[in-house]
């Protein structure tokens, strides 16, 4: 799993290759950051997402929040249930709480995304 | 490179009255320039229309028959929360790069300008206070925040200002991958253009005195809080801005943007 500055993490299933499939979701941190979320705005299925660029929106009590791709490609499955069960995302966000699957573009993106270690290290120095 | 918390200066900007749709573009274009040059910055400033602006995710079907039957325009803002009846408020725009300690989650950038405010307030005699959880009818198990009351001011949530019982601002965020953009109103005086069910004592109603120096005096608190020097740095819609704003204010004031829910 990798994460992006902005908090979405990338999970690829088998081997990280142009048009494997890839979960994303956002972390632990940025859900219980954001409190009391409220609603949520994903992308269709077929849409493409580019690495960098808000693919979905997430409300809470206070904020508007952008869901930003940690890498480009074309969504190929979207939570659906998710919106109507925003509470996923803070009970279980590296698994029941996933957001969209998208094929991959250019799996070389994913050397820019952090790994786990440097992802704490980042919210760490943060919190200090 | 340059961080935000090595910056000294709040910036403070002070525009005229301008368009719904030309405020929101030179807020969203005040979070991108904070994205790119750290720091925090506010812009203070007016509608010249009376406008309604609807929150991030409201529904316009609610806000239609409000704004149409008032004659007020009607903008769609990036930012969450609920809808404000503008005209008689005094509206900001807060930007605080990612990275900074305030822009850790919602509640610290709200908290920095809505304490800053209460104190400043009581230091002038008024009770002010933030509503504390237990008083909270958004969020948590109380209402969702699209789909609650239409008014951001007939919301109570964590932290808005109240008075008395009635609110006097209220503030909401937009996230962005570089700053985070806050909008917020404080209600100086009861506006009643949209008829008695949408009227709400102000300032001047709730204390018989309007804000005089007092949003000077709060910026300066919200700037020594922050430990940084308060910059008057005149109005943000001038020079190169104005063709930059003119272009984002198009999007604003599309059918996509305003109807997208």
């Amino acid at each position: 799993m990798k994460f992006a500055k902005s908090h979405e993490w990338i999970r690829v299933e088998g081997e990280p290759v142009a048009g494997a499939v890839a979960t994303i979701g956002v972390s632990a941190y940025a859900v219980e950051a954001l409190t009391d979320l409220v609603f949520m705005q994903l992308p269709e299925v077929g849409s493409q997402v580019t690495v960098g660029e808000s693919f979905g929106e997430i409300e809470s009590v206070k904020a508007v929040s952008d869901l930003y791709a940690p890498c480009s490609g074309e969504v190929v499955e979207v939570h659906a249930e998710l919106p109507d069960n925003l509470e996923l995302l803070g009970q279980d966000p590296y698994g029941a709480g996933w957001i969209i699957k998208i094929r991959l573009a250019d799996p070389s993106q994913l050397d820019a995304l952090m790994d786990q270690a440097a992802y704490d290290k980042v919210i760490s120095d943060a919190a200090h | 490179m340059r961080t935000s918390q090595q910056d000294p200066v709040l910036t403070l900007w002070h525009d005229e009255p301008a368009l719904g749709v030309i405020n929101m573009a030179a807020d969203e274009l005040l979070a991108e320039e904070v994205a790119s040059q750290g720091g925090i910055a506010v812009r203070l400033y007016g509608w010249s229309r009376p406008t309604l602006s609807l929150g991030g995710f409201q529904k316009v079907a609610s806000a239609e028959p409000v704004a149409q039957a008032a004659g007020l325009d009607l903008v769609r803002r990036p930012s969450g929360g609920g809808a404000i009846l503008h005209g008689t408020d005094l509206t900001y725009a807060a930007a605080v790069a990612r990275g900074h300690t305030l822009a850790g989650s919602p509640q610290q950038f709200y908290d920095a300008l809505h304490a800053t405010l209460v104190e400043e307030l009581r230091r002038s005699g008024v009770a002010a206070s933030m509503v504390p959880p237990s008083q909270a009818s958004v969020g948590g198990s109380g209402e969702s925040a699209p789909d609650g009351p239409l008014l951001c001011f007939d919301r109570r949530a964590v932290g808005d200002v109240v008075l008395d019982g009635h609110k006097l601002m209220g503030s909401a965020q937009r996230r962005l991958a570089g700053s985070i953009l806050q909008h917020g109103s404080l209600l100086v005086r009861q506006c009643d253009q949209a008829g008695p069910d949408h009227t709400r004592p102000g300032l001047l109603e709730l204390t018989g005195s309007s804000e005089g120096d007092l949003v000077e005096r709060w910026m300066r608190r919200l700037s020594a809080s922050l430990g940084l020097r308060l910059q008057h740095a005149g109005p943000f819609l001038c020079g190169m801005r104005l063709e930059r704003v003119a272009e984002r204010a198009e999007r604003f004031s599309s059918p996509g943007w305003i109807g997208r829910r």
